[in-house]
């Protein structure tokens, strides 16, 4: 919705390409807007290791590409990461930093007064929860480290697949397994797992007393932080492959030069909700409305890189309140 | 005597031979159970424990229950678990107009078109059924997807009933004594065998092959349309997935399925088939008390699976396996 | 009433290019038993599943009972009175006893929808009463009996509605002597009845004592209907092949001597439940019969020598010491195996006869790993002809071969491979005496070339007539050893035997 209404106000026109996260389609997606003329490309690959045909398509065929949602590690991916540092057509990245986002999520439980947090992944290895799985084991190390005297254990992962009756499963397995377990965090997994372990805190009769923390908001997530059955939710970051439009739509235009000896990047800010009165707020500003109007997105297009960067950092509830309701 | 005669003579012991099978797969569920209880007895195994693992498992034996008429044809069918998210999506659907009955009559009916679509489908192309059913997958996913909008169909909060005790273990219940006395007294149950152990002779007695293996496919999708409401009760939501992602729901039911055949000589199958998936959720809630990691389960689970199914079915030096 | 109960006029049948019955008229009395016999491919199976249903009549009709048949299927045809025992396993595993005798026809035991298993067992066992059958139990599933009592209950499904006729498709082969007995009660029984028995065999003094009239088929045409009682042996082989069969085809010769020459040791070779320390030394160019009862473990002794059974102890050996302990090691060393168990163990059926002949020869044949078509076929050509397979042509499929030929298949294939040694089992079985005739002729060559031969068989006067010595089997040991010999008589092997 947001890409649609930036097109709108850039007078851009958009075709979307649906690749399921599965890589050969990543790649023949990549090819086929190719074919078909696009002018600019953003792409939420499944594996860095996809980049590789995706910068070489935008090379060979001068095509501006950026990622959302995704970024290529220097460290586990030298070979794409250079390739990207010097392809004169891959302008940059939006991402989220999911270390960070663990290591709020984390605090946020430790401030709340839970003591043994178990945790639920959704498949073993998958990056972005080994990126987030760091950062929950951060946010306790940090707590731990100034509260030596109340500590926090954070309990090794089990995984609930993707699924609301195999996320219920695990979630169950695990809290009688650990029956003075008063926190449980959902990775992730899209949600479905997230709502089956809901059902099976509600099913052990333990709703508002074991505290619930994931990322991506559910569709009730009101409902579910009056009941008591969520303490916190990070999310609302739908609005990510809207910076990664911008940059290339300049660099299509040619205002952003591209370099080759590096690219841009912007780490997205996350949202995050523990109460209902947040929800609400992101309910107005983010959903009733977008977060940017069509003006703001207008007066986007012209910022420099460093100024995008910065709008971007800055995006939140309050922010939005601020930008909205002063109009 | 050795241990194999003494096995022997149980199993045609004239009193005790017809409770072996049931007697073996109760104290491997013991077996495995104790194995648990031993290594971390605080948080394992407790009465309320176990009821939640058989709550678990009944789901999926439901579906083994229907999956068992389609493998004892010694056919293949990848659309299990599309028909699950086809199914309840079109339940949930039903539901927020008609309640319960929405959810019952609407998971019900769409897995036997299903089953009837893919029955009638595989006779009339006369293809091999592996692929009739990967390519009708696709098509049920594309529609459960159509179906939703794109989005997450959630059960209405009222509407749960049936993914707890006592409606799942009731609405179990009925369908195992449904699926024993379809096995036990109709046509179906001797037919299914029959064209599983030589069609060609089936054939020549007589048996109408088509018929049944048409109905072979609407009574296996008719159990996975009752395994749907159960999933979606129990989990409470169900989101269309695409790319044979569903093909994932397939496996569980159809390794109960596998104790029902492979027990099939010493006991009912569908007692085989309640077991059997019972135990699969024993091991996987030890390894959740262990903390071992998901691998070793999955890893452990499958170890576990051959060796019952190698141990059970024993079959005799030289005999030709496929 | 009449005493014609079913009447065949003008029936013909043809298998694409193949007439395999044309223009065969009979007629059968109540309370008849009539053997028809005739050569492999001589058209009397296919006139009698014709009869039965199985097969479509392609012009001509039967008349049962003054009325024209229209049947469709074996089941229609068992609700016209007509009934068949097939010559294969006609059984299907993973039933009962009871579900088995009653398939397809299971609507007397169901109630809306709801079938009366109990009432079935309950029949099921009352009729194997009735028959005599008392070891077998109708909620038993099939497949804890042996395969002659899966033939008994097959019996009992072919003759418990009490069909008009009966059709007995060269079942006796199948069964041990007990097993006979019974069959040879229940046709008497029917003649009783005045009900009608077509009994087809190879085993010519069987149906000479068991039929009142004898029909002989030839090419697909009717020869002629003669009565029991009125011919011998010879007669019937002449109206079988169209000629004198001059002498009898077994050896005739005495007295030869075998060579020292031992070319396979056997020492004390057990495989547990079925054979126990069986030795004995094979020689160059010797046939070495081995006679017994049908369980007596003879057959189960072939499979082990060739390194086919799968629990085997104690040594099968070659002349330089080389052991043979797999299929691999009899092969690699040129010794070759025929099964009792012809469809399922020695040919592959839904294979053309060029790739059964020249299996075993792949890797000779292959040439850097590719194996070229062209010389697969001279290659199976040259064997198929050597042997006289009747086939239509190389890439045939050995499904729709008769008995004998796909046995001729089967000889060729190890002539390819040029063996040293073959273990015959029951080489024989279910073939017509013209081709058996061929068999014998090919033995004898084989011998005078030089081979070994152990041949594994039930009938006595096969072995009698081909072997230069003879190990007599029972309960699992050699319990006789007995030489060649003009004067043997049958009385000597079974006080052996039995």
């Amino acid at each position: 919705m947001i890409l649609d209404a930036a097109a709108k106000a850039l007078g851009v026109e958009l075709v979307y390409v649906d690749q399921n996260h599965i890589s050969e389609k990543v790649t023949a997606s990549m090819e086929t807007l190719a074919a078909a003329g696009c002018d600019g490309v953003i792409i939420c690959n499944s594996s860095s290791a996809e980049m590789t045909s995706v910068i070489n398509t935008a090379n060979e065929n001068k095509i501006y590409v950026a990622q959302f949602f995704r970024s290529i590690n220097k460290e586990s991916n030298p070979n794409e990461y250079q390739l990207a540092v010097s392809s004169p057509y891959y302008v940059g990245t939006v991402h989220e930093d999911e270390v960070d986002n663990g290591y709020q999520l984390a605090q946020v439980l430790a401030e709340k007064g839970y003591r043994k947090i178990a945790l639920m992944g959704w498949e073993p290895g998958d990056a972005t929860f080994l990126a987030r799985w760091e950062g929950y084991k951060k946010g306790v190390e940090g707590w731990n480290k100034e509260h030596p005297n109340d500590l926090v254990e954070l309990l090794e992962p089990q995984y609930g697949g993707t699924t609301s009756d195999t996320g219920r499963a695990t979630a169950e397995a695990i809290l009688s397994s650990n029956p003075d377990a008063d926190a449980l965090i959902v990775a992730g997994g899209g949600g479905d797992p997230l709502i089956g372990a809901i059902q099976a805190i509600e099913g052990l009769g333990k709703t508002g007393q074991i505290g619930v923390a994931s990322t991506d908001f559910l569709h009730d997530l009101d409902v579910q932080l009056q009941k008591g059955a969520i303490t916190v939710e990070s999310g609302g970051h739908f609005a990510d492959p809207l910076f990664a439009f911008m940059m290339v739509y300049n660099a299509v235009r040619g205002k952003y030069e591209v370099p080759t000896d590096g690219f841009y990047e912007i780490v997205f800010p996350y949202i995050f909700v523990s109460s209902s009165e947040d929800y609400a707020n992101f309910q107005k500003y983010f959903i009733d409305e977008l977060p940017y109007n069509e003006e703001e997105m207008k007066a986007m297009a012209d910022y420099s890189f460093d100024q995008l960067k910065e709008t971007a950092a800055k995006l939140s509830i309050e922010e939005v309140m601020q930008r909205h309701s002063e109009k | 005597m050795t241990l194999s005669e003494k096995i022997q003579q149980l199993k045609t012991h004239k009193v005790y031979g017809r409770y072996y099978g049931v007697g073996l797969l109760v104290m491997l569920a013991f077996l495995f159970w104790a194995f648990f209880k031993i290594l971390t007895p605080d948080n394992f195994g407790s009465w309320e424990a176990l009821s939640y693992y058989l709550q678990y498992s009944i789901i999926y034996s439901v579906g083994a229950c229907g999956v068992y008429f389609i493998v004892t044809m010694g056919l293949f069918d990848f659309s299990i678990g599309a028909n699950v998210v086809l199914s309840s999506i079109v339940g949930v659907i039903l539901s927020k107009t008609f309640g319960y009955p929405g959810l019952i009559i609407g998971c019900v009916i769409t897995g036997i078109i299903i089953g009837i679509l893919n029955g009638f489908i595989y006779v009339k192309l006369k293809i091999p059924s592996m692929i009739v059913t990967v390519g009708l997958m696709l098509i049920y996913e594309s529609l459960a997807y159509f179906v939703a909008k794109g989005e997450k169909q959630s059960l209405a909060s009222d509407l749960r009933g049936l993914g707890v005790a006592p409606g799942n273990i009731i609405v179990s219940a009925i369908m195992f004594v449904l699926a024993y006395l379809i096995l036990k007294y109709t046509k179906m149950g001797t037919y299914a065998h029959a064209i599983g152990s030589n069609e060609n002779m089936a054939k020549n007695m007589g048996v109408n092959i088509n018929k049944y293996k048409v109905l072979g496919f609407v009574t296996q999708h008719f159990f996975v349309g009752v395994m749907a409401i159960l999933a979606v009760s129990y989990g409470t939501s169900m989101t269309a997935v695409t790319e044979m992602s569903s093909m994932a729901r397939n496996f569980t039911p159809l390794m109960g399925c596998f104790f029902g055949v492979a027990f099939r000589k010493y006991c009912s199958p569908i007692v085989a088939i309640v077991i059997g998936e019972f135990i699969i959720s024993i091991i996987f809630n030890g390894f959740v008390a262990l903390g071992a990691p998901t691998t070793i389960q999955n890893l452990i689970t499958g170890a576990a699976l051959l060796i019952i199914v190698a141990l059970t079915l024993r079959s005799v030096k030289g005999t030709v396996v496929k | 009433m009449d005493d014609i109960i079913l009447r065949a006029e003008n029936i013909c049948k043809s298998f694409g290019i193949t007439k395999a019955v044309k223009n065969v008229s009979m007629s059968f009395r109540r309370g008849e038993i009539r053997g028809l016999i005739g050569e492999n491919g001589s058209g009397k199976s296919t006139f009698c599943s014709m009869l039965c249903g199985i097969h479509t009549v392609d012009s001509g009709r039967f008349i049962l009972d003054g009325e024209e048949l229209k049947i469709n299927s074996l089941v229609e045809a068992n609700r016209k009175g007509i009934s068949i025992i097939v010559q294969e396993m006609g059984t299907l595993p993973g039933l009962t006893v009871a579900e088995n005798i009653f398939l397809g026809n299971e609507d007397r035991f169901i109630k809306c929808g709801i079938k009366n298993t109990a009432a079935m067992n309950q029949e099921a066992d009352r009729l194997l009463e009735k028959y005599g059958f008392r070891h077998i139990r109708g909620n038993s599933m099939i497949d804890n009996y042996t395969f002659e009592d899966r033939k008994l209950v097959e019996i009992v499904r072919a003759t418990y509605f009490d069909p008009k006729i009966l059709v007995i498709d060269e079942t006796t082969t199948a069964l041990s002597q007990n097993g006979r007995e019974e069959l040879y009660k229940i046709m008497k029984r029917f003649r009783e009845e005045g009900r009608t028995v077509i009994f087809i065999s190879h085993d010519l003094s069987e149906v000479i004592e068991y039929t009142d009239t004898i029909s002989v088929l030839r090419d697909g045409e009717l020869i002629d209907t003669v009565d029991s009682d009125k011919v011998n042996e010879d007669d019937l082989k002449r109206l079988m092949v169209g000629r004198e069969l001059k002498g009898r085809y077994y050896r005739t010769d005495y007295g030869e001597p075998v060579s020292d020459d031992v070319v396979l040791s056997v020492e004390g070779l057990t495989v547990p439940g079925e054979f126990e320390d069986v030795s004995f030394k094979l020689h160059k160019g010797e046939i070495l019969g081995i006679g017994g009862l049908s369980d007596c473990g003879m057959h189960e002794l072939g499979k082990a020598i060739f390194g086919a059974s799968e629990n085997r102890r104690d040594t099968v050996a070659l002349a330089d010491g080389t052991r043979i302990n797999s299929i691999c090691d009899a092969i690699k060393h040129n010794i070759a195996y025929t099964s009792k168990d012809r469809d399922n163990e020695s040919v592959i059926l839904n294979e053309t006869i060029r790739n059964n002949i020249c299996l075993p020869s792949l890797d000779k044949l292959a040439e850097r790993g590719i194996l070229r078509h062209k010389k697969l076929d001279r290659f199976a050509g040259k064997y198929a002809d050597m042997i006289h397979v009747k086939m239509t042509g190389i890439n045939q499929f050995v499904s729709s071969l008769s008995g004998g030929n796909k046995q001729k298949v089967v000889l060729a294939r190890w002539l390819g491979r040029d063996f040293d040694i073959i273990v015959l089992d029951s080489p024989t079985r279910g073939i017509d005496v013209k081709v058996k005739a061929d068999i014998y002729t090919l033995m004898y060559e084989l011998k005078k070339k030089g081979k070994s031969i152990i041949l594994i068989s039930e009938e006595i006067q096969e072995l009698m007539g081909m072997s230069d010595r003879i190990l007599i089997m029972k309960d699992g040991i050699i319990n006789g050893e007995i030489l060649r010999s003009p004067d043997l008589s049958e009385e000597d092997f079974i006080a052996k035997m039995v």
